[in-house]
């Protein structure tokens, strides 16, 4: 398996019921570094509390893969997520909206397992298709 | 080379915002960006309305289930079953 494949299944197949499965192509040494976190998900129970938060609040969630460029040991994955919020989010009530968030993944993968990721999305995006943060807010400009 | 200062404003117009945004009605994903107007699909739009009362619903269930098991419920099951059986009589009957 390749690593664009390994960091698809990442992506992809926890949202298809197969999050045990896909847990084995996660080092025990694995860090991601996510927005709104301050400190890193750390090894397969990390990665398995994160994709659970959100499949908490989405439990019809779905990831696509969009695009992915890989060199070396890392690939980087261009992903579109999709989910209706009909479980709490983190404290957030469900509210029964589908939302639609993009986002891109780029991971280092050594011996067959994922090591760090850095996984970055549109959280301002998400938190204003939730009614989370105002759809229109004041910025200041110069 | 002086570069000019590009505004928030210049770049986002007057706040970010998100290109998706759910259909107020239905709470569909609707791409702000995506050809022709939304069209709430009626299914959608009926389990969106169920779920913004799923509380109430879950209430009057609990309400229903609590009177039944009542006096007055016990009372009031026990009349129904009497007229549906008199009623069926009735239709025999006749
Ligand atoms: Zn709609």
């Amino acid at each position: 398996m390749d690593i664009k494949e390994i960091s698809r299944r990442l992506a992809e197949d926890p949202w298809q019921g197969k999050l045990e499965e896909v847990l084995e192509l996660v080092g025990d040494d694995y860090v991601a570094h996510v927005p709104g976190s301050a400190e890193p998900f750390r090894g397969k129970e990390g990665f398995r509390a994160f994709v659970t938060t959100y499949q908490t609040g989405f439990p019809d969630g779905r990831i696509t893969i969009d695009d992915q460029i890989a060199e070396g040991d890392v690939v980087a994955t261009r992903w579109t997520g999709r989910g209706t919020h009909t479980g709490e989010l983190m404290g957030l009530p469900p509210t029964g909206r589908e939302i639609t968030v993009a986002g891109i993944t780029y991971s280092r993968i050594a011996d067959g397992k994922v090591r760090e990721a850095w996984v970055i999305w549109d959280t301002l995006a998400m938190m204003q298709q939730l009614g989370a943060v105002p759809e229109t807010m004041p910025v200041r400009t110069t | 080379m002086m570069v000019a200062p590009v505004s928030l404003e210049t770049m986002f117009g007057p706040s970010p915002q998100s290109r998706y945004m759910p259909c107020a009605e239905c709470g569909a994903s609707v791409d702000r960006a995506g050809a022709g107007p939304h069209v709430c699909d009626t299914e959608r739009l009926l389990d969106f309305h169920l779920f913004q009362l799923r509380e109430e619903i879950a209430t009057f269930d609990a309400e229903l289930a609590a009177w039944l098991v009542s006096a007055h419920g016990r009372f009031a099951t026990w009349i129904a079953e009497r007229d549906r059986h008199g009623g069926d009589e009735g239709r025999r009957r006749g």
